[in-house]
């Protein structure tokens, strides 16, 4: 009897066990990962299936408004609405997803990402090479997109002639003023408006009078999760530098950011730091204490995106009106010059969608004007998004790059949003002028190992931060050397493909 | 559990023999028999096999053995990061060691408000983890931090603290220690209570000092716990991770960087599964290799 009864103990605590595990099944343990997220080849003929009329299609897309968004909430149902009329068959969920490197490959590998995500251009080359992008180059044709995206966006997204995103918003890295501080410094012209720096002697003679005057050191760098890197880049071709070389004949990649021209870029920051003492305190930090720092009216420069300073307003109830914009100004070594790292969004299709599911992705950018067809509703999407980050405080009226080349787009984009803006575009000249006439240069992100090139450059820029006998030659030097036989070298004989 | 010893029996019919003898207690250790299975074996078992492969996602592509572990190995952050580990180790020991014991004495000692102080040192434990580092950066701010404002009061210039190079280390494991340091004396006043009142009595008649008692009768008391402390505290601190990660990403220039650290920017800052494996394996075996020593030296102790 007592044998029986364990028996049968032991069954029903198996089956309870079994029932517990079921969901663990499709964890990244097991192989549900990879079932769930085959490779993206088999989404390509997805527009020439369209879905039969009546069958439901379920797809999840991101972009839920915050709880205390009242007005962004209230155009997300009449969108939702608008979608199920037209498409009564698609049956859409909008979910909250903020791409968060520490949390994507988890979501990613079980198989959780929404049919329809964003990233960023800085993401594009691993989330492509580990298959995390469906290849919707047929879409991309079938809706007649592609000839109409801005070409340099284009080719951050695209391998081997197939493309594997939508680019929804582009810009190039600026300079963030804190208007109210260069005021409060007398560096005003005769009308009263700011006198931005035009290179980066002024800059840092500027930063020292806004510190006089306000006693806030007054230009920003962060030094923290790759964005040390990341910013140094940007300062490497501004003095006229460049990060890697590559060599057509043989095929390969040389690290060359040990050159003349990004040592000076390093001695400069390291003046910033130990000369002018101008930079901020707290040097361990990232962007997000720039937005805090820009909120408090106690940091005047910075190199950011033009949606960034959104956060100062958003997280810590800053006014979009004590800030500024200009392009990010050419190093003063005499090879410096005029030109922006190219950054931006674009819009995913998880790898594990249908053709149909695709297809009724497209359909909701094409509602929420996302994508480059101007209709009515897409307009009317515009002002409702740009009244709501009005509503909200945020920037509205600098468009950047947008991701749409042509010009009629472009106008009747902006007369849409025109009721709405909240700033003084003139603010905002230096940066937009250069933009839309060509006079900055645009530079995409160095196409190898990117991330973990900023890594490493994370840690020279710490050192000349905090070290005043830091060498930058030295570090980077050694950065170079190490960057180069850690991962080019690596790369180049066709050890790994990235 | 009685074990059968009949030797010509075969391997396979002297375990069913044991099973169905202690079938009951099989029933008994099976739900965590199971959970074990599945969150801890399995997991340590597939990194192992993971850090062996070149990976897609978490999905294991193609078997490149070593290579792995040769890229990790050869990568300059590496040494920085595995000097840093021990000595954070080494810091945890001279910082964090004694403070639980002394505690605990005190605690020992105390009359009056007992309760109330042993909420107070274990207080720090409640606290999660992130909060915690969070919090401590913030004391250790370089210009509106809690400690170089204490300390401008008497005249002393504010310090870097955590953006100093030979201070970081050190600076992190306070803030390790006073969030571990109650959990671990509460541990050591259970087995202080253990211990028999009648030798001090007896020393007390025979005239030591409160120092001597310390010495030769509450030291060797829990003295078996101190092992299981050291152990626990070295395995603990090995796996260093998340507190420099929120404190200062590894920096600055790699002078706060982790084993366990490293093996996260693998995993997921630059996506590769396999790499973050390798480094897991290479911790693994480091603890494996220092627990060994450890017991080797206390069996030469014992002899």
């Amino acid at each position: 009897m007592k044998k029986v009864l364990s028996l049968v103990l032991a069954l029903l605590m198996v089956l309870a066990l079994a029932a517990c595990s079921a969901p663990a099944e499709s964890t990244p343990a097991d192989d549900g990962g990879a079932a769930a997220q085959t490779p993206a080849d088999d989404g390509g003929d997805a527009a020439e299936e369209p879905a039969a009329e009546g069958e439901p299609i379920e797809i999840s897309v991101r972009g839920l408004p915050k709880e205390t968004d009242t007005a962004g909430k209230q155009i997300m149902e009449t969108r939702l609405a608008t979608m199920k009329e037209k498409y009564p068959n698609v049956t859409v969920e909008v979910v909250d997803f903020p791409y968060d490197v520490n949390t994507f490959l988890p979501k990613a590998a079980s198989g959780q990402l929404p049919t329809l995500y964003n990233t960023f251009f800085t993401e594009a080359n691993k989330i492509i090479s580990q298959g995390f992008a469906l290849d919707i180059t047929d879409l991309m044709n079938e809706w007649g997109y592609t000839d109409k995206v801005n070409p340099a966006y284009l080719e951050l997204i695209s391998r081997d002639g197939k493309i594997y995103g939508l680019p929804s918003s582009g810009y190039a890295l600026g300079m963030w003023y804190n208007v109210e501080m260069f005021k409060a410094a007398g560096l005003v012209d005769e009308n009263g408006n700011p006198t931005y720096p035009t290179n980066s002697t002024e800059l840092a003679e500027m930063a020292v009078k806004i510190k006089e005057a306000t006693g806030y050191k007054a230009y920003f760098f962060p030094t923290k999760n790759n964005q040390g890197g990341w910013m140094f880049t940007q300062l490497v071709w501004s003095f006229g530098g460049d990060m890697e070389q590559y060599d057509e004949e043989n095929d390969t990649y040389t690290a060359i950011f040990n050159s003349q021209e990004a040592v000076d870029a390093l001695q400069w920051l390291k003046d910033m730091r130990w000369k002018y003492d101008v930079v901020q305190d707290n040097i361990l930090c990232d962007t997000t204490e720039a937005h805090k720092l820009f909120a408090l009216d106690q940091i005047a420069m910075a190199q950011m995106a033009q949606d960034q300073l959104n956060n100062s307003v958003t997280n810590y109830n800053g006014d979009i009106t004590h800030f500024g914009m200009g392009t990010i100004v050419p190093g003063d070594n005499g090879k410096g010059k005029s030109i922006g790292l190219l950054g931006g969004t674009f819009e995913v299709i998880a790898p594990n969608a249908t053709a149909e599911q695709a297809n009724a992705c497209f359909q909701w950018m094409e509602l929420e004007g996302t994508t480059p067809n101007l209709t009515e509703e897409t307009l009317q999407s515009f002002a409702d998004n740009a009244m709501v980050d009005q509503e909200n405080g945020k920037l509205v009226g600098v468009l950047g790059l947008p991701a749409w080349t042509d010009p009629d787009y472009i106008s009747q984009r902006k007369a849409a949003i025109e009721p709405y803006v909240t700033v003084d575009l003139e603010l905002y000249k230096p940066y937009t002028d250069a933009c839309e006439n060509g006079t900055y240069e645009l530079h995409a992100e160095p196409p190898v190992y990117c991330q973990e090139m900023y890594k490493i450059l994370d840690s020279c820029v710490q050192a000349v931060l905090t070290d005043e006998n830091a060498d930058p030659q030295a570090l980077l030097d050694k950065a170079a050397e190490d960057f180069q036989r850690d991962y080019l070298d690596k790369y180049n004989s066709g050890a790994e493909a990235q | 559990m009685q074990l059968v010893t009949g030797k010509k029996k075969p391997l396979v019919k002297r375990f069913a023999h044991a099973f169905r003898q202690d079938v009951g207690a099989w029933v008994l250790m099976l739900p965590s028999l199971i959970l074990f299975i599945f969150f801890v074996w399995q997991p340590l078992v597939n990194g192992l096999i993971l850090s062996l492969f070149e990976t897609k996602g978490f999905d294991p592509v193609r078997f490149i053995g070593l290579q792995n572990f040769i890229d990790v190995v050869q990568e300059s952050s590496f040494r920085a990061a595995v000097i840093n580990t021990f000595k954070y180790t080494l810091w945890s020991l001279v910082l964090g060691f004694p403070l639980p014991i002394l505690t605990a004495v005190m605690l020992n000692e105390v009359k009056r408000f007992k309760a109330f102080f042993r909420f107070t040192v274990y207080f720090p434990s409640i606290v999660p983890g992130v909060a915690a580092a969070i919090l401590w950066s913030l004391i250790y701010h370089p210009t509106s931090g809690l400690l170089n404002s204490l300390l401008s009061v008497f005249g002393v210039d504010a310090i870097p603290w955590l953006q100093n190079q030979n201070l970081v280390i050190p600076c992190i494991v306070i803030m390790m220690t006073w969030k571990g340091f109650g959990s671990t004396a509460i541990l050591y006043l259970a087995s202080l209570q253990g211990v028999n009142q009648e030798l001090y009595e007896a020393a007390m008649i025979d005239g030591a000092g409160v120092f001597r008692k310390f010495w030769n009768i509450t030291l060797p008391s829990i003295s078996g716990m101190f092992s299981l402390m050291l152990v626990m505290q070295i395995i603990g601190v090995f796996q260093v991770m998340y507190e420099p990660l929120t404190m200062t990403d590894g920096g600055p220039n790699n002078a706060s960087i982790s084993l366990m650290l490293t093996s996260y920017f693998y995993g997921f800052r630059f996506y590769q599964a396999g790499r973050a494996a390798a480094v897991g394996t290479i911790t693994f075996l480091f603890l494996i290799g220092l627990t060994f020593l450890y017991f080797y030296l206390q069996r030469k102790n014992d002899n």
